[in-house]
């Protein structure tokens, strides 16, 4: 009993699931997505640079119901493979049978001998031998006809362990292609949350776009919430550097839209200004205070034997502004400031550095980052 | 009846001995594992068939009222019962092992009939995740005209959509294939049922052929003591006062220069 307990409790362990209300979490992940902003595409075109933090809010309400798709579809795939794993082979296969027919039909031909012989012998001691060399034959008899059923039972249960093996087969595979299934859709549902991603922040730069058209032509980047503070003097950077203050400002946008590795997009990039190549950038923050450094190689028109590589490193505390300033040093003296601008995307990255390093260096540069 | 009660408790002491282990023998090798009892099984027949086949040769050697033919129909009688224990040992795991199937089976079978109507809901949703950027495109569609580049977004929209027809094509599989799944499941438990009818029957006859062997070796040595009383009557009944001599643990040839 206690191992049926046993087995019954570990059955009901292995039986455990995903959550039953995954689907309907799923339906008003989607229902709220839906409603978070019907207007937004309608609204592209009149919108302008306020359409990408709606289109950001729209855009993390469809993260979260790709996210729920994809855990619901992982947890069922976890489901079926754990369906399979309960699923094991009970192979019992035939036993020896014992060799002794021969031995049991000359043992009887013997004791019927020996009967017939001492049948009519009337002396009580042999009539017990006969009653004795009875039982013995009776016994064998019974063994004969036990032996022809035990080797049909052992046939029939070798049979049905061979018909249950392959049925058990049949449906353990019927249970990895579900999972398998499953899994698939599980990360074309993953890839759908980043196509979407995409979709709204391309839907966001094709309505700046509009009122500010930010292309490789050359235009004025968008500055989605940014600050007017972008003209001040690289001497007014500098005095960013220093440290923070007691009450600390605090960023209107979470300090992620800041820190980590950035880099230049291949595709859809935008800038303005020189074209960069490639850029790197790595900002760090700890106790307010921003650091980090700025690679990037720039493509030089035709005949320029300026140095396309620029590299230096940057510091300063991070201020109470969507724009970020802080200054560019080099050999450990100011030499011009850096603003980071959150794009209109979470992942998107505005740079804007301005140096006044020695010449046949470039000294300015405008574009945007996508997060590493 | 006694023969048959010492049958049942000695079964009932190879289940008790041997349950857990047919669980446990379901995550690792032991000696309590299928193929390890097979194995034993295999060799207490040998060694049963051994001294079964040579039993009457070596009484035959033997005077009537000689312990040594008593102590070697014990010891044959022996080897018939460790091979039946064996063999019901064998067997009982593998019923054991058999009903935990047939559970875990009849459980994956219930949770999938009532997750039908789960994959109906996945197709659906599937549905409407197909619509909802189909939906979208239509929307950014008279935008288009005053803003070219909102192709941009609206190429997203199709790419999506082709996505979502992809994962909308393979919830309509999947709740194909879990209908099949769950016809695949009642099979299972048909013939895993069956095979636990067969084993059981297995059990049972192995436990009869044990008793009739059991019957035989008594009714053996019941000849081999009337044969004693015909020649020596009081040393049958001596015989028949003191306990068995212990036979030797492997055969043994017969002894010399004792003639019937």
């Amino acid at each position: 009993m206690k191992t049926l307990a046993a087995a019954s409790m570990f059955i009901v362990a292995a039986f455990a699931q995903a959550p039953p209300d995954a689907s309907e979490a799923q339906q008003e992940a989607h229902r709220h997505w839906r409603e978070t902003d019907p207007n937004l595409e309608r609204d592209a075109t009149s919108a302008g640079a306020t359409l990408g933090a709606r289109a950001d809010k729209v855009a993390a309400e469809a993260a979260k119901y790709s996210g729920l798709r994809k855990d619901y579809l992982e947890s069922r795939a976890a489901d079926a493979r754990r369906g399979a794993a309960l699923l094991e082979p009970v192979n019992v296969s035939a036993e020896a049978l014992p060799n002794l027919d021969r031995f049991l039909s000359s043992q009887d031909t013997i004791l019927k001998s020996t009967i017939d012989t001492i049948s009519r012998d009337p002396d009580r001691a042999i009539q017990q031998l006969r009653a004795s060399l009875e039982r013995e034959r009776a016994a064998i008899a019974a063994i004969g006809t036990t032996l022809k059923d035990s080797q049909k039972s052992q046939e029939a249960a070798v049979q049905s362990s061979r018909t249950a093996e392959e049925a058990r087969t049949k449906t353990f595979e019927e249970y990895q292609k579900l999972a398998a299934g499953l899994q698939e859709s599980a990360q074309l549902a993953d890839k759908s949350g980043d196509a979407w991603a995409a979709y709204y922040r391309s839907l966001s730069d094709a309505a700046r776009g509009a009122t500010a058209p930010v292309t490789s032509s050359g235009p004025a980047l968008p500055s989605v919430g940014r600050e007017p503070a972008a003209a001040e003097p690289v001497k007014s950077a500098a005095s960013n550097a220093v440290a923070a203050p007691a009450a600390r400002p605090v960023p209107p946008v979470p300090l992620v839209r800041y820190v980590g590795e950035w880099i230049y997009p291949t595709v859809g990039a935008h800038y303005y200004g020189m074209q960069p190549e490639s850029a790197d950038l790595v900002v760090r923050e700890e106790n307010g205070q921003a650091s980090g450094t700025l690679t990037a190689r720039f493509k030089l028109p035709a005949g320029s034997t300026d140095n396309a590589v620029v590299r230096f490193d940057f510091a300063g505390a991070f201020g109470g502004t969507r724009t970020q300033k802080f200054a560019v040093t080099a050999a450990g003296r100011t030499t011009g400031s850096l603003e980071l601008i959150p794009g209109p995307a979470f992942n998107l990255l505005e740079v804007n550095f301005n140096t006044a390093d020695k010449p046949g260096m470039i000294r300015k540069g405008n574009f945007l980052l996508i997060k590493k | 009846m006694v023969s048959d009660l010492r049958w049942y408790l000695r079964l009932g002491a190879v289940v008790a001995v041997f349950a857990p282990g047919g669980i446990v023998s379901a995550q690792s090798p032991s000696p309590s594992s299928l193929p390890a009892l097979q194995q034993s099984v295999a060799q207490r027949t040998s060694e049963w068939n051994t001294l079964a086949t040579n039993l009457e040769l070596r009484i035959a050697r033997l005077l009537p009222c000689d312990p040594q033919a008593r102590a070697a129909i014990d010891e044959v009688s022996r080897a018939s019962e460790a091979r039946s224990v064996a063999l019901t040992s064998y067997w009982t795991v593998a019923s054991l092992q058999s009903k935990t199937q047939v559970e875990a089976i009849r459980g994956l079978l219930s949770q999938e009939e009532e997750r039908v109507g789960d994959w109906v809901v996945d197709a659906s949703q599937a549905q409407t995740d197909v619509a909802f950027p189909m939906a979208l495109k239509t929307s950014l569609a008279s935008s288009v005209s005053q803003m070219p580049a909102l192709a941009n977004p609206q190429k997203d929209l199709d790419a999506i959509a082709e996505q979502y027809r992809s994962l909308q094509k393979q919830a309509q599989d999947r709740a194909a294939a879990h209908g099949r799944l769950i016809d695949d499941l009642r099979e299972l438990l048909n013939t895993t049922q069956a095979q636990q009818a067969a084993i059981d029957e297995r059990v049972r006859t192995v436990s009869i052929e044990g008793q009739r062997w059991s019957a035989y070796y008594a009714a053996r040595q019941a000849r081999a003591q009337s044969e004693c009383f015909l020649v020596n009557p009081a040393a049958a009944a001596a015989q028949s006062a003191v306990p068995r001599p212990a036979p030797p643990a492997v055969p043994r040839s017969a002894p010399q220069g004792k003639k019937q």
